[in-house]
């Protein structure tokens, strides 16, 4: 059964279409590569499926309930979390207080307990701060050595991985990697593959969907691929299947035989 | 209600939108060009208004006779020079260093700079508390259009105002500045990469605007012959709530939008009875209804947050 | 602990020196001095400070509990100065507001500059209840807050569609059209000539209008409010420092950060927005409604513009989202223009040059409390 069913999602801005009836599904423990050349809809996908902009027309459905008309917080509480191109941590917080800001402990905080101090909003709060520090330990000691430090002084790909903890932090169902490997050098790739793999590993439930350009690292993680052009589906199967479809080839290296 | 009455009340509307037209322009360039609101834009219009009452006696002293042609493009010349130096001054000493700095640390702190100004005008001119009579600059004679008393100084601002309007709009759409202007505001990085001085369009934009909106002050006294320490204050708030409806960054929405509060205002003022004291109230709420339903303005677009 | 307790003594024997003298031009060279040497200290004396610090944020209730006590004795050690007295109610108002604010704009990141119109609702609910309905003072209290708080919501509805700059004419525009209406509404409000003869409250039969007798020592009235102002700026400081301090005042600070974000991450943005507002406003209600029984008398124009901006100024002054520098700007903002009265006219551009040199120089603020909410306790690595 499919945990995630997306079916002739299309979005239109003005004149220019930017996603085009594009449909795939999504089993629980299944990973999505999804690639394509810059401005063919992926961020804009992402954004659809994470609640920011509402469909023209088609629809999502996650566990069975439709995402329509909902708003980005209760696309959350359903079970997709995200990361986001350009990085959007909280700033002026430091590493362990954006990844709390991912747990649902944070929200179900009564006004309450945060008055006078009860014992259940102490024990809320130590739980939370317990698990963040589980979280970061998927990279190792790279984050919990930073633990303290205000995200913004953080060094670049350490941004890139505090994202990454936000967001499984949450326990999601789903979560949208949006190009995490961008700024990274050959290593640093390699090792968050590796990272991901872990986190697959520890997570068997987890379904990732994951926007990339580095097709090693795309290879590596997932178990099927889409591709998209100019908001349409081009392609969409296994890695190697994919890798061999024509249109794709077309599409990437142009008309003719091969490149140069 | 007799045609003479609509007519002078149209005038009137004219006269007023056209000059909130002036002031939100200013706020709308800001905002386009340079990213940053500056709420110290409504101080400008009282600069103008009161450089023009007090430099009456040095433009005399040269010569011209009060009343006259020449005296009247005098004080004009010295209004927008008055308006161009604040807006250099303003753009060195306070909108530059704050460049790093977030946005409603700008905003603030332009805040500051209205408050200060408006507090000097009043300690430091004499008499400031109290309102001031307006001198006659230009020595006109009431027209009479078909039994409609009209009044001068009326059709003499909106002669004025369109002359600064179309002058703006040479500038901007015919001169290579005016070119650059677009450009730094479409895309700052890529103008600066063009090889646009983006620095001397900052000050060249806050220049223009505040010159704009100093003779726009210089109108308001013209049309209502007194002015007040604090004109600024409402002036400003509507020029920017102007400058909102019309879309943040359109500089031909900012004129609309000016027209359109002025027009409102007159409207209220004139068919509902104790209208006047209801006159600042309307665009507030205008601004707010206007915020709520449709934030990007009448003719803004429809700016998608880059995600 | 002694180190706690000798800085914040030096700082009263300060503080006492400055009520009594009189001369402005030693005033002038006091403040001169003081100057001079904070900033000394900055440059040289980096590490006593950031010891202090230390000291400070560990152990706040201390700090607290001490600062409490020393404020106990100050009518005293000033002895019953009624023009101080009356200085220092007006500062712990003026406190309870800027901590009220800095909760909405600085913790929140809701910009407001609208303030006043709060402290106006408050200050009227406490001045009709009290005068034309007999309602005591007590009941009217709480409903002040509950009222300024009600009217948040109000200014938090179409502030929710909006962000930034026009968020900030939104909260002008609000604080102008109420005070309108309280010009308006004559029937109810009084209009321009306000309320006057609003009654003291009384206190266990105790009439707080009139003077205290301690025994050895009696004090103009104003001594009654001081402790009054006293109760009620340490419990708003203690309620706003828990909301801050709490899972809750992360989720604030997370959507002052990044409102996009935040929503991602599951905040409902209108819940914490209005709940933002309802809190910040609720503290506005209360200072003004003992503004209101303890001046007796309110019109519109106290609560115009000037006041919003003020209250702004004093957390600029001490540094957005910093309690002990809300309690700062208040401080220094409400006494030191006292010692300068001959300067009264001087004031409100006074206020703005803070504004403006403040952000120009000092960003941050006089005393920027840097400590994130929750710390890790253990900063080294922890294996593998």
């Amino acid at each position: 059964m499919d945990l995630l069913n997306v079916e002739n999602l299309t979005i239109r801005f003005g004149g220019v279409v930017a996603v085009n009836e594009v449909s795939f599904s999504l089993k629980a423990g299944e990973t999505l590569g999804v690639i394509g050349p810059n401005g063919s809809g992926k961020t804009t996908l992402f954004n659809l499926l994470s609640g920011i902009y509402q469909p023209t027309s088609g629809g999502i459905v996650l566990a069975e309930k439709s995402t329509k008309g909902m708003r980005p917080d209760e696309v959350f509480h359903l079970g997709i979390s995200r990361t986001f191109q350009n990085g959007r941590l909280f700033w002026n917080l430091n590493v362990l207080e954006n990844i709390m800001m991912g747990m649902e402990e944070v929200r179900n905080s009564k006004l309450f307990g945060s008055l006078f101090g009860t014992k259940k909003e102490k024990a809320i709060q130590e739980e939370a701060i317990a698990r963040a520090f589980e979280i970061m330990k998927i990279f190792g000691t790279l984050l919990t050595s930073q633990a303290h430090k205000a995200s913004k002084d953080l060094p670049y790909a350490d941004r890139r991985r505090l994202e990454i903890c936000r967001a499984i932090a949450s326990k999601p169902k789903v979560i949208l990697l949006d190009e995490p490997s961008a700024g990274m050098d050959g290593l640093e790739t390699e090792t968050l593959m590796n990272d991901l793999i872990k986190v697959k590993k520890a997570m068997p439930e987890l379904s990732i969907i994951v926007v990339e350009h580095d097709m090693a690292f795309i290879k590596g993680l997932v178990d099927k691929v889409m591709v998209l052009d100019y908001g349409r589906r081009l392609a969409y199967g296994s890695f190697d299947a994919v890798a061999k479809d024509e249109n794709v080839i077309k599409a990437y290296l142009g008309q003719g035989d091969g490149a140069c | 209600m007799t045609i003479e009455l609509i007519v002078q009340q149209f005038l009137n509307a004219l006269g007023l939108g056209i000059m909130y037209a002036l002031i939100a322009v200013g706020f709308t360039l800001f905002f386009g060009v340079i990213e940053v609101v500056n709420f110290a834009h409504g101080e400008v219009f009282m600069l103008g208004a009161f450089v023009a009452l007090l430099s009456g006696g040095l433009i005399t002293s040269i010569g011209l006779t009060m009343g006259s042609l020449p005296f009247f493009l005098a004080i004009l010349l010295l209004v927008l020079l008055a308006g161009g130096i604040f807006g250099v001054l303003l753009e060195k000493f306070i909108v530059r260093p704050m460049r790093s700095a977030p946005d409603i640390m700008t905003l603030l702190i332009t805040l500051g700079v209205s408050i200060v100004m408006r507090e000097s005008v009043m300690l430091f001119v004499p008499n400031g508390r109290n309102p001031q009579p307006f001198p006659k600059l230009f020595e006109m004679e009431s027209i009479k259009i078909g039994g409609v008393l009209i009044k001068p100084e009326t059709i003499l601002c909106i002669i004025l105002s369109a002359v600064l309007i179309t002058g703006l709009y040479y500038i901007i759409e015919k001169t290579t500045f005016g070119r650059y202007i677009r450009a730094t505001a479409q895309d700052r990085e890529a103008a600066m990469m063009m090889g646009i001085n983006v620095k001397k369009i900052f000050i060249i934009t806050l220049a223009l605007g505040s010159a704009l909106g100093a003779v726009a002050g210089m109108m308001n006294g013209l049309s209502y012959g007194i002015i007040k320490f604090n004109m600024g204050f409402a002036a400003g708030i509507k020029g920017f709530a102007a400058a909102v409806v019309g879309g943040l960054g359109n500089v031909y929405g900012a004129i609309a939008g000016g027209m359109l509060l002025g027009f409102l205002e007159i409207f209220v003022v004139s068919t509902i009875p104790d209208g006047s004291s209801y006159q600042d109230l309307i665009s507030f709420v205008i601004v707010i209804l206007c915020l709520v339903f449709r934030p990007a303005g009448i003719f803004g677009e429809r700016a998608y947050e880059k995600v | 602990m002694i180190k706690i307790l000798l800085t914040e003594l030096l700082c009263y024997l300060l503080f006492l020196l400055f009520v009594y003298i009189e001369d402005p031009v030693m005033v002038a060279a006091f403040i001169a001095l003081m100057i001079i040497a904070g900033y000394m200290l900055k440059k040289t004396g980096r590490d006593f400070l950031q010891e202090i610090e230390k000291v400070y944020a560990e152990n706040l209730g201390k700090v607290g509990l001490l600062a409490a006590a020393i404020a106990l004795t100050v009518p005293f050690a000033i002895m019953g100065d009624s023009y101080w007295l009356q200085i220092l109610n007006f500062m712990m108002l003026n406190a309870i507001m800027a901590l009220g604010l800095n909760f909405m704009t600085g913790r929140a990141g809701l910009i407001c500059l609208g303030y006043a119109a709060f402290m106006a609702i408050g200050a009227y609910t406490v001045g009709i209840l009290t005068l034309k309905a007999g309602i005591s003072f007590w009941i009217a209290l709480p409903l002040a807050g509950i009222f300024a708080s009600l009217f948040g919501v109000i200014l938090g509805l179409p502030a929710l569609r909006v962000k930034g700059h026009y968020l900030a004419l939104v909260t002008i525009a609000f604080g102008l059209i109420v005070q309108e209406l309280l010009l308006n509404l004559e029937s109810i409000t009084g209009g321009t000539n306000g309320l006057i003869d609003i009654p003291s409250p009384s206190f266990f039969g105790i009439d707080m209008g009139t003077t205290v007798n301690f025994g050895f020592m009696s004090m103009t009235y104003q001594a009654n409010f001081y402790y009054l102002c006293l109760v009620l700026l340490v419990i708003t400081t203690v309620v706003l420092y828990r909301f801050s301090n709490s899972l809750f005042g992360l989720a604030l600070n997370a959507m002052r950060e990044d409102q996009l974000a935040a929503q991602c991450y599951g905040l409902n943005l209108t819940n914490y927005k209005l709940l933002a507002f309802a809190i910040g406003a609720f503290f506005g209600g209360i200072a003004g409604g003992v503004y209101a029984a303890m001046i007796n008398f309110i019109a519109p124009e106290n609560f115009g513009y000037s006041l919003s901006i003020i209250v702004i100024s004093m957390i600029i002054l001490g540094g957005l989202d910093s309690i002990p520098g809300a309690l700062v700007g208040a401080f220094f903002l409400t006494v030191f223009p006292e010692k300068f009265r001959a300067f009264e006219d001087y004031r409100v551009m006074f206020y703005g040059i803070i504004i403006v040199l403040c952000l120009l120089f000092m960003r941050e603020g006089v005393l920027p409390f840097k400590h994130r909410i929750f710390k890790p306790k253990t900063t080294g690595g922890e294996g593998n």
